[in-house]
């Protein structure tokens, strides 16, 4: 792949969010999840509209509007959906990510890692 | 607390009418209704569509430009206002005229894209754009010696720059579907073949673009003398 295939961190949050939220997924349970991801750091709903439109844009995503509902006073929801272009990339960044988080116990060791694994374990309940 | 809501627990409807006005079209009825979803005070909804409604815009904007096709109606709108302005004595004199005749096509340029930019989504000829700079143009003719060319070349470099506008729309399909800064990544990889007409318009709008500035700068520095 090129480099123009590479992901960014928001664009993996996103393309993740997508892929979890399977056939639920448009713009506010995006949003949800990929606050849930990024937590404690707060993301906006801009932020999120303008990244799928980018994804769709390289043809990682795409979408769809559904019926109107009642609860959204008459609106559509549109619905993304990963494309296979966008499921290999985010295969690829996952992968990557494995390699250094790999080199990162390597270096500090498997402890190191299961206390921040803990860490970040510890705070889900709180919050 | 009690929320302040319209009749039918959403947003004040002249909140949600705002919002509208202001989302292009193309993205108001999804992020309007995801808006509405997630609303829990007029404060609050306020705050959300000022922090997403701008980027939800340039989002649009960044869709709709297609580079290529935008540099070549600027230089187009350009030539029409420089041949407009030989109409009257005095349009291309002095230091700056070269400069103050790119003014208007600025402006008009402006104008299409904002036009593009609120289109219909469905729309692929481009004639909002050209409906926004037409309104420009008019704009432009009406404020006349007040601005920086006077009325008649204003009038007639209006008209010539709508008329190279609507030529080269009709020539080259248009939308944020056509737009190969947004999609050329995608039609890369999926190996759809480009119109061959529009391969290469890029490039060939950014050499046209170097020549005419060269050309801007050869024109101030020689009436500066400083080449002969």
């Amino acid at each position: 792949m090129g480099r123009q295939d590479s992901l960014g961190q928001f664009e993996q949050l996103v393309l993740t969010a997508i892929l979890t939220l399977r056939d639920d997924a448009y713009g506010v349970s995006i949003h949800a999840k990929v606050a849930e991801l990024s937590s404690p750091k707060p993301v906006s709903l801009g932020a999120v509209y303008v990244t799928l439109d980018r994804l769709e844009d390289k043809g990682f995503v795409k979408s769809r509007l559904a019926d109107p509902t009642p609860e959204r006073g008459g609106r559509s929801k549109r619905y993304y959906q990963l494309e296979a272009l966008g499921e290999t990339a985010l295969q690829e960044s996952a992968v990557t990510a494995k390699r250094i988080w790999d080199a990162f116990c390597e270096v500090l060791g498997k402890d190191w890692a299961r206390e921040l694994s803990g860490k970040r374990w510890r705070k889900e309940p709180g919050r | 607390m009690k929320r302040a809501k319209s009749e039918d627990g959403g947003p004040p409807r002249w909140m949600e009418a705002l919002a509208a006005i202001l989302l292009p079209p193309a993205c108001r009825e999804h992020i309007l209704g995801d808006m509405r979803e997630r609303y829990q005070s007029p404060g609050r909804y306020f705050i959300e569509g000022a922090r997403a409604i701008p980027f939800v815009i340039l989002s649009r904007v960044r869709r709709v430009a297609n580079g290529g096709t935008l540099l070549l109606e600027a230089m187009g709108m350009y030539a029409a206002f420089l041949a407009a302005g030989r109409l009257e004595e005095g349009n291309l004199a002095g230091p700056l005229a070269l400069w103050r005749l790119a003014v208007p096509p600025a402006a008009l340029l402006c104008a299409l894209l904002l036009g593009d930019t609120y289109a219909q989504p469905e729309e692929r000829d481009g004639r909002s754009g050209l409906l926004y700079a037409g309104f420009a143009a008019l704009a432009v003719a009406v404020a006349g010696d007040s601005l920086t060319v006077s009325r008649w070349v204003a009038i007639a470099g209006g008209g010539l720059s709508l008329l190279f506008v609507a030529g080269v729309r009709l020539y080259l399909p248009h939308g944020a579907g056509h737009t190969p800064l947004a999609t050329g990544l995608a039609f890369a990889r999926r190996e759809t073949p480009v119109a061959g007409r529009r391969r290469h318009l890029p490039e060939l709008s950014a050499v046209v673009a170097i020549l005419v500035l060269l050309w801007l700068f050869h024109q101030t520095a020689r009436f500066y003398h400083l080449v002969k």
